[in-house]
């Protein structure tokens, strides 16, 4: 029993190894790794969906704003050459952060005290969004100390916000 | 039936688990946390940080690996601990990385992709873990220190919890203090020093969190 009990033990040892060695060794080749992801395409149909399914949920863009028509701008190949993927989501994600955004600049931008307070209302409802839900946590966080700053009146949070994300919205 | 000093078994009060029933109840307790974790990751923003966390999760097979020592009969205890908290290990991985292709609908390469660091952590992290799983049965300082590891490597998810308000850190950090501090609990059969217990985790703790940052972004960069 003892000799049994020790050549178990080596084999079970052999395993882990054998599993360490495999799961540094066998690497899958990277378009294997593409199968579920959105082509630039199918982004920009989801991101459309997106759009459409704020407008229908109350969700509207500020006056002045439309969405663009061509979606968020895509890289269609990336460095190595191959052609680009995006993960599930991205694009609807991508459109709730132009909603954002619009009402976000028009918050800061605006004069009048109504149209301001009207544009941090409608920030509030970022909550709704795959923007908001599908962060993580430290990152929702942050936004609800912008959004509870800006509903306080502290718009210093909100302008960075739009001083930050302005070039890769405007694109 | 008792267990003789050559032949591994696992014996309780009213109950005897031979070696073969013993692997196969770790693989199944791994492959039950696994799930756990992955539908607590995707279950929505509470419980989100808690299912993405690793430090619970090792704990709950080191409380398991620490009550299978106590009542081990039989020769190579350390060695057969370092297998069992590897079983528990690829357990939960092959649960929590299958379930999420499920879920997710990912294809089985890109889940290799991103697991197979982790699969291949397994086996400096069930050595360590085994022979800290032993060493905690011992009296002194050694297996004081041993006590304390869970809570030391805990720290530092229960430090980055406090950065994402109350209610989030409490949801994160209560399970995740309450099961490292598991050990303490189920070591009835000698005092520990609480002050070599604290010291343990603050130490371990502040040093993993300098050296765990990069490791867990090279884990965590697979692909």
């Amino acid at each position: 029993m003892k000799s049994v009990s020790r050549v178990a033990l080596v084999l079970a040892a052999a395993g882990i190894l054998a599993m360490s060695a495999a799961a540094i060794l066998i690497s899958p080749p990277v378009d294997a790794c593409r199968g579920a992801g959105l082509s630039p395409a199918d982004v920009v149909a989801e991101y459309q969906r997106e759009a459409r399914s704020l407008q229908a949920r109350g969700l509207v863009l500020p006056p002045g704003r439309h969405w663009p028509k061509r979606g968020p701008a895509l890289d269609t190949v990336g460095p190595d050459g191959a052609s680009m993927t995006y993960e599930k989501g991205y694009g609807a994600v991508a459109a709730d952060r132009y909603w954002f955004y619009s009402w976000a600049s028009r918050a800061v931008a605006v004069s009048g005290s109504a149209s301001r307070r009207h544009a941090i209302d409608q920030l509030q409802r970022v909550r709704e969004t795959l923007l908001y839900q599908k962060r993580l946590p430290e990152d929702r966080a942050y936004m609800d100390q912008l959004l509870q700053r800006a509903a306080r009146g502290d718009l210093t949070l909100l302008r960075e916000y739009v001083k930050a994300n302005a070039p890769a919205i405007q694109q | 039936m008792q267990g003789d000093q050559t032949r591994p078994t696992v014996t309780g009060s009213r109950w005897t688990f031979g070696l073969p029933a013993l692997l196969a109840a770790t693989v199944l307790i791994g492959v039950g946390f696994g799930a756990a974790a992955q539908l607590l990751t995707s279950s929505g923003p509470a419980l989100q940080a808690l299912g993405m966390s690793t430090a619970p999760w090792v704990t709950v097979g080191f409380v398991f690996a620490s009550i299978v020592a106590r009542r081990w009969t039989g020769r190579d205890r350390a060695p057969w601990m370092c297998v069992l908290v590897a079983l528990y290990l690829y357990g939960w991985l092959l649960a929590y990385h299958c379930l999420y292709a499920l879920i997710e609908n990912v294809p089985a390469a890109t889940v290799w992709a991103e697991s197979r660091l982790w699969v291949a952590a397994v086996a400096p992290a069930c050595l360590a873990l085994g022979y800290v799983v032993v060493g905690s049965l011992r009296s002194g300082v050694v297996g004081d220190v041993c006590l304390a590891a869970p809570l030391a490597w805990s720290l530092p998810e229960a430090v980055g919890a406090a950065y994402t308000g109350w209610s989030q850190a409490l949801l994160m950090t209560a399970p995740l203090l309450l099961v490292a501090a598991a050990p303490l609990v189920i070591t009835r059969d000698r005092r520990w020093n609480p002050t070599i217990i604290v010291i343990t985790a603050l130490l371990g703790g502040a040093a993993l969190m300098v050296v765990s940052a990069p490791v867990m972004r090279v884990l965590n960069s697979a692909g």
